[in-house]
């Protein structure tokens, strides 16, 4: 039970974290290659645990996503919720592979979270889709290995 | 799955029509105060280093520059009582109602919207301000953007260059009227439906034209950065670099536009009223009326 607890509270830790780092501004020439944290921090719990972590729990995230960001409420909630659907079906291959085929699937699921939001964002105000919307994912695969060695390692220890 | 989609969905509709979901967002939002503050930490701790651990010469040629400055702020100062002087008198003449008055309060740039294609930012000024939703926000330089979200302590700004947001604009020299969209590029706003006969150069001035209502007459939007005429278009495309510094400043202007009846009569007197904001001149000066 103690054990169970501990992981809770790290998971509760990561994600404040992930949602401190979201929030920085930092300089605007970077601001479109800033990588989605909350999400990758979420779809390291979706796939390490998917037993306790579902796609209420993606749902429920994005949802808040939206209403800290200010976006429509909704779109992230949807975003997250496709994006973890679809983690959910790789997970079994995902832990077998290497860290590098890992990023390209990471980048691949963050694309598809992007195109998601993107479109919600464009049918509700309309605008132009631009290519930076790609960008994120590239900057994703730097940050997840990092992501996944940190909470790794946490999550081990906890266990 | 497909449950959660459509609860997703249904929520996207209620949050576009309604005004349901306002509290719980004013209230995750303030929740979500503390975190904020937190990732604003290294910019507040080198602000904090700047402004403690400054060598003393630094400081003095600082203070030097702002005197130069202050002084010739000052002398525009005058020629602006001189404008006003003349403005009012000239709106007398053309039997205008009123007169605009402007003041305006600082705001501190706060955080960036998470969604990069979004430009949208959070200035520490709220309903507890008076701030309002559909205010005019400025910076040193020129337009920023408005107001469209209001919380108590903190209100949302969209940025003119939010490929959401368009604003109306005119040639500060020809005053012709014209409209200029975000783009999604800080550094690019784009015209549109320029027809080619239009006289216009690379670097002109446009000025906010006040149609519309939202934003008042006269603040500089931007400079003509680019003109493309495609032989085939019927539009010449026009690029408009922002004059205000929409990614970089961090103190922004919130502007509140009051309406001022001018008294129609005793044109000095009323500039007078005018000038100093003194409510019994005006008041005198409608006793004179009457």
């Amino acid at each position: 039970m103690s054990t169970r607890r501990l992981s809770l509270v790290l998971v509760l830790t990561s994600l404040l974290v992930a949602l401190v780092f979201s929030f920085g501004a930092g300089r605007s020439e970077w601001l479109y290659w800033k990588p989605p944290i909350v999400l990758l921090v979420a779809l390291y719990w979706l796939l390490f645990e998917p037993q306790t972590f579902g796609l209420v729990f993606a749902f429920t995230l994005g949802l808040l996503v939206d209403f800290v960001s200010g976006a429509p409420a909704g779109e992230s909630a949807m975003a997250f919720c496709v994006t973890a659907y679809w983690a959910q079906t790789l997970e079994h291959r995902l832990l077998h592979f290497t860290i590098f085929h890992q990023c390209l699937l990471i980048a691949g699921l963050v694309v598809v979270y992007q195109l998601i939001s993107v479109a919600i964002d464009l049918a509700i105000h309309g605008g132009a889709l631009q290519l930076a919307l790609l960008y994120p994912a590239l900057s994703a695969i730097l940050v997840w290995p990092f992501i996944a060695g940190v909470l790794g390692r946490l999550h081990r220890r906890s266990l | 799955m497909l449950v959660l989609l459509a609860l997703a969905l249904a929520l996207l509709f209620v949050d576009r029509n309604t005004r349901w979901l306002e509290p719980t967002r004013t209230w995750i939002d303030s929740a979500a105060q503390p975190l904020r503050w937190l990732s604003n930490t290294p910019s507040n701790v080198a602000k904090w280093s700047d402004q403690n651990l400054l060598s003393r010469s630094e400081l003095v040629a600082d203070n030097q520059r702002l005197k130069t400055e202050v002084l010739v702020l000052k002398g525009e100062v005058q020629r602006v009582v001189d404008l006003s002087v003349e403005n009012a008198r000239l709106r007398n003449l053309l039997s205008a109602r009123e007169l605009l008055k402007t003041r305006v309060l600082v705001a501190e740039l706060i955080g960036v919207s998470t969604m990069p294609l979004r430009h949208q930012v959070t200035v520490n000024r709220g309903a507890r301000d008076g701030v309002f939703v559909g205010q005019a926000v400025l910076d040193g330089d020129g337009l920023m953007g408005q107001v469209i979200a209001v919380d108590n302590d903190r209100s949302q700004v969209m940025l003119i260059s939010d490929a959401r947001h368009a604003i109306p604009v005119q040639i500060a020299e020809f005053g012709t009227r014209l409209i200029a969209e975000g783009t999604g590029d800080y550094q690019r706003l784009q015209l549109r439906h320029v027809p080619p006969t239009l006289n216009i150069k690379e670097h002109d001035l446009l000025l906010s034209s006040g149609l519309g209502g939202r934003f008042p007459a006269g603040y500089p939007v931007g400079r003509v950065a680019t003109i493309e005429r495609k032989s085939g278009q019927d539009f010449v495309e026009v690029t408009v670099l922002p004059t205000a510094q929409l990614n970089r400043s961090r103190h922004l202007l919130l502007l509140f536009t009051e309406v001022n009846p001018i008294p129609h009569s005793g044109v000095s007197s009323s500039i007078d009223s005018d000038i100093d904001g003194d409510i019994n001149n005006n008041e005198r000066d409608k006793a004179d009326v009457d």
